[in-house]
């Protein structure tokens, strides 16, 4: 199968299934840091058998790809480790100190757009991120790079709404705080 | 920029850029072609899975010609300092041997077996890492007329990642070299004008009573037919002196009392029948069935309760853990690692099953009991997805 002719699939396929496959991910893996590792896997997989078969060969395009993510998850995880991973879900939530107090909002202001803007500041960050517990990172993940409200990124993540506002906000001001750009009003 | 937009930015330097795993993933899933589809062999062979671009490399450092350095210092250039330290090792070999072509003078530094040291991961290790270890090599890249490389960042180098190939094959008549995965992996480095290739693939010296080499070509980052021929009555992999980049061949010297022939004929005769991650999706890649089956044997299992898990299951794995404070706050942390906070519990409840998992045959449940002297115990039962 030629490379030219099955890449508009596979990118549009790409295009439709990234954010689900991203979602599953970030809900059953233990370790978030692996997620990149495990999505460039799981699409490889799908790309490989792409070239090998051809586009006609997918009746279910978004099933294949579901049923590859199940099977690089189960294939990465010993049972040890699936049990790390299924522990470390904060299933029912915790009712944090703040708990039913709204998330403070972000004002653009407490971060200067000069730093806000450099690449550098996004990649601290980022190595920052991975030092939190996973599930504060899930959050980031489905509150920021999926887009999802936060009631939805609870219902996601199997926790209660008021616990997701209360570690977002915790982090958010801990990273305010690292960088020292904590000009937030209350 | 708004503080969302920010943390968009840093949540793609984490890692999840779409576009560069769109890519990526591409790039991945061509290099498994050639398991399994001989017309692409020809083409696209296997590459590193995860391929990292080393530390960039020191602007305005002062070319000093002929002066390398060894495959220690190269490994401690990339931050690989475990590698290093396994290259001045007893198992080590420092074999320093210099080959030249197209201009550049191409130099295997070392040559060294091991555990698994790097961060590198594959799907084709059943439990994160290879089950044998890593055979690690170091090549240093001059050119011949003494300017020195580009920095890593430049596109036109013939030796960028994107360009260039540097992977151990086996020169056996049993496999092409297109045939098989070694779950290789690269990052280079730049110093003093000297660009080092920091090598991996899982361990080849149980092929050690065969030939192994490495291969280095210029042109591509796939093994290029057309700059190595294959002798598929000898196994021979020699460099074609046809081809116009640069071509070039090692022969890996390792220690033939780490043969193992035995395991050697299993892998052989495994990549024969298409490799295993070939077999695996090879079987039921359109299968939906086995999807929605699963699913529906989950969700069964999740709806039983604790006694019935146990009166149909098998029980895999029990732990223990006593509540205690830690990095993760207050709750139970079992002695795998994993963490239960001390707010997840309801009060009041003393079982429930916690959550299920299928790999599609069978169903791991996972049953969490919470002790009357305030213990926790994790049980792990494993019932039929029939």
């Amino acid at each position: 199968m030629n490379v030219q002719e099955v890449t508009p699939f596979f990118e549009k396929l790409y295009e439709e299934t990234c954010d689900s496959t991203l979602l599953y991910l970030t809900r059953r893996c233990g370790d978030p840091a692996q997620i990149p590792d495990l999505m460039q896997e799981v699409y490889a997989e799908v790309y490989a058998v792409l070239l090998q078969k051809g586009p006609e060969y997918f009746r279910r395009p978004r099933a294949f790809v579901q049923h590859v993510a199940k099977a690089r998850l189960c294939r990465y995880y010993s049972l040890r480790r699936r049990l790390a991973c299924l522990v470390s879900l904060d299933r029912f939530g915790t009712e944090d100190a703040e708990e039913g107090s709204p998330p403070r909002e972000i004002p653009d202001q407490d971060l200067p757009e000069n730093l806000a803007e450099d690449k550098l500041l996004a990649g601290e960050i980022a190595a920052r991120l991975k030092t939190f517990p996973a599930d504060v990172q899930r959050i980031f993940i489905c509150h920021f790079w999926l887009d999802m409200p936060l009631s939805q990124t609870a219902k996601a993540l199997g926790m209660k709404e008021a616990t997701v506002k209360s570690k977002l906000y915790r982090t958010l001001a801990k990273l305010r705080e690292l960088y020292q750009k904590d000009g937030a009003e209350s | 920029m708004k503080e969302s937009d920010l943390m968009r930015n840093a949540l793609s330097a984490y890692g999840l850029d779409r576009q560069a795993i769109c890519r990526a993933a591409r790039r991945e899933g061509a290099a498994r072609l050639p398991k399994g589809e001989p017309d692409m062999k020809k083409r696209k062979l296997p590459v590193a899975v995860a391929v990292v671009l080393a530390a960039a490399c020191l602007g305005g450092g002062v070319y000093a010609a002929g002066v390398l350095m060894d495959a220690p210092q190269a490994a401690e250039a990339v931050g690989e300092s475990d590698v290093a330290a396994l290259f001045e090792g007893e198992g080590a070999v420092a074999v320093n041997e210099t080959q030249s072509d197209g201009g550049y003078d191409v130099t295997l530094l070392g040559l060294v077996t091991g555990d698994h040291l790097t961060d590198t991961w594959s799907s084709g290790w059943t439990d994160g890492e290879p089950d044998n270890g890593t055979t690690y090599a170091v090549v240093a890249v001059r050119k011949s007329d003494g300017t020195p490389m580009p920095e890593l960042s430049d596109e036109s180098d013939p030796f960028r990642l994107s360009n260039s190939f540097a992977q151990m094959r086996l020169a056996i008549p049993d496999l092409q070299p297109a045939q098989y995965w070694l779950n290789p992996e690269r990052r280079d480095v730049v110093r003093d004008g000297v660009r080092y290739l920091f090598l991996g693939c899982d361990n080849v010296e149980m092929f050690a009573d065969r030939d192994v080499v490495l291969c280095v070509s210029t042109g591509g980052a796939f093994y290029n037919t057309e700059a190595f021929r294959f002798d598929e009555t000898t196994g021979a992999i020699t460099a074609d002196p046809d081809y116009a980049g640069v071509n070039l061949v090692f022969d890996l010297p390792l220690d033939e009392g780490k043969a193992d022939p035995e395991a050697a004929r299993a892998w052989i005769d495994e990549w024969k029948a298409g490799g295993p991650e070939q077999a695996e999706t090879a079987e039921n890649p359109n299968d939906e069935e086995p999807h929605a089956a699963t699913d529906d044997a989950m969700e069964r299992v999740s709806a039983m309760t604790p006694a019935e898990i146990r009166a149909a299951g098998t029980l895999l794995d029990t732990q223990t853990a006593a509540p205690a404070d830690g990095n993760l706050g207050s709750g139970w942390y079992f002695a795998d690692g994993a963490y239960l906070s001390r707010d997840s519990w309801t009060e009041g409840e003393t079982e429930l099953v916690w959550q299920t998992s299928s790999d599609g045959t069978t169903v791991t449940a996972q049953v969490l009991v919470k002790n009357e002297d305030g213990t926790m115990t994790s049980e792990i039962w494993q019932l039929p997805a029939a």
